[in-house]
């Protein structure tokens, strides 16, 4: 997983945490990589999991809730580090339909090894968007916090439906948007 | 976990995270460096094989462009050569011709007939033969005067007559009163005119043949149209590109029907050209061809080597 999902996590750690908490948190995840992250280098996946679930233990909050919580980090994150993309994007159903199409067409040229979640999407169809998320990964609750974040920052009435087709491993999501 | 335990520890992963981001950049940049050299070896090979072909068809060019040079010159010299000892079979064929009809020998008159037109038409292959070749390399002289057309056209109808007569063609001519004169070289004008009505009759049996003159302004300057058509043998659309090239005749099987060695169009073509002007053909197999050539009215001296005499 790219770097830059790391290092923005330690930020919102760092947002959230006292740096004695956070030390002590990464000390007790025994990272492979020590928690050394770069925004040039590719971690394991399995070391946010590790991170996230020992915030959950110390935090007694849940890890869908802090994969949500970090995907609302997530599009601010990214707002701020691209505000030319973001300029151009109308709204939320413009931006998810843009992650396919532009933004990982981008990523793949910069970085060809990178494993990207897939985002299909459809037409409206009797007023719903429908957002097929696939990854082997299973972070489909990261997903939803970005989607969620993007709607209030765009200040849409939309309501999201969430069906999870993969028995509960999060791989294989729909997400259904519908205006209100 | 006390602060400065917490600071430590943190200065220690920030510490592993740069030194890190240098080691990837650095491979990163070794990784760009490399691919950046393969790039400029593959321009420089590129640029080398571009050069070294380009030095081929250069060379090439040259071989042939010589090659056609000493061809040319050894037709020119061929036909010149050629041209002596004809002169000398027509001379004394004429003369043999006039005895003959004197002694009124009539069987024997109409042999010497023939071969004095054999050697006559042998004589006009070898001169435009030579014309073409003087072209090419460059050697026409063109002498530019002030020629009234109805005379000349006339002197060539004059010609064309018997190969009329022969073809049994009917001859509608048009000439327009606005150009009485054009500046021009009155040989060339002939033996171009000639040309064209000489094809026209040549294809077209029992059929019309028009010829109209006019003049026309293109740009800022009047040209002077001769247009021939007929209503002969036509030509067929796949033929009409390569008409007005040397040794090429529409068709293959025409030089058996008809004669002809194909030097007629192509000789006409840079005769019109080395005048100023140029010409086209469209025709319609089975209904009939239009050839149009036109040279300026009033040209300015066409070139250094151009001796004009004007009046």
């Amino acid at each position: 997983m790219k770097g830059v999902v790391f290092t923005e996590l330690m930020e919102m750690l760092r947002g959230a945490h006292s740096m004695e908490t956070i030390e002590e948190l990464l000390d007790a995840c025994e990272l492979p990589s020590g928690g050394a992250y770069t925004t040039l280098g590719t971690y394991d996946v399995a070391e946010l999991h590790a991170i996230l679930d020992e915030l959950g233990r110390r935090t007694s909050a849940d890890a869908p809730a802090l994969l949500h919580t970090f995907g609302r980090h997530l599009f601010h994150a990214f707002r701020a580090q691209h505000p030319r993309f973001f300029a151009d994007v109308t709204g939320t159903l413009d931006l998810l339909r843009r992650v396919e199409d532009e933004i990982h067409v981008e990523v793949r040229k910069l970085y060809p090894e990178a494993e990207l979640p897939s985002f299909a999407c459809s037409e409206p169809i009797l007023g719903d968007f429908i957002l097929e998320y696939r990854s082997s990964r299973g972070l489909a609750d990261l997903a939803a916090g970005l989607i969620d974040a993007s709607i209030e920052h765009h200040d849409e009435s939309l309501v999201v439906e969430r069906r999870d087709l993969s028995g509960g491993h999060n791989t294989h999501v729909i997400f259904n948007l519908r205006r209100t | 976990m006390d602060p400065l335990e917490a600071l430590r520890r943190r200065l220690q992963r920030e510490v592993r995270a740069r030194q890190a981001a240098e080691q990837i950049a650095e491979e990163k940049t070794r990784a760009l460096f490399e691919a950046n050299q393969a790039l400029e070896e593959r321009a420089a090979r590129l640029t080398s094989e571009v050069e070294g072909r380009t030095h081929e068809l250069r060379e090439a060019r040259e071989r042939a462009a010589s090659a056609s040079a000493s061809k040319s010159a050894f037709i020119a010299n061929l036909s010149h050569e050629l041209r002596t000892p004809l002169n000398a079979i027509i001379g004394y064929g004429e003369m043999l011709h006039e005895d003959v009809r004197a002694l009124e020998l009539e069987d024997l008159g109409h042999d010497t007939e023939r071969i004095l037109s054999a050697a006559n038409y042998l004589l006009v292959l070898i001169n435009d033969l030579l014309d073409l070749e003087k072209i090419e390399a460059g050697q026409l002289a063109i002498h530019l005067e002030e020629v009234e057309l109805r005379p000349l056209i006339a002197s060539v109808l004059e010609i064309i007559g018997p190969q009329l007569h022969a073809s049994q063609c009917e001859l509608e001519v048009n000439t327009a009163d606005a150009a009485p004169t054009i500046v021009t070289d009155s040989t060339r004008l002939r033996q171009i005119l000639h040309n064209v009505l000489a094809n026209a009759c040549k294809f077209t049996h029992k059929g019309t043949i028009h010829l109209a003159v006019y003049p026309e302004l293109r740009g800022e300057q009047v040209f002077l149209i001769f247009e021939v058509r007929d209503t002969g043998i036509g030509i067929a659309p796949e033929h009409l590109p390569r008409l007005f090239e040397r040794f090429v005749q529409a068709d293959e099987t025409i030089s058996r029907r008809f004669g002809g060695t194909g030097l007629g169009l192509a000789l006409t073509r840079r005769l019109c050209e080395r005048l100023g002007g140029d010409i086209t053909a469209a025709s319609k197999l089975g209904v009939g061809s239009t050839f149009r050539f036109w040279l300026p009215l009033d040209p300015p001296l066409l070139h250094a080597d151009v001796s004009a005499s004007r009046g």
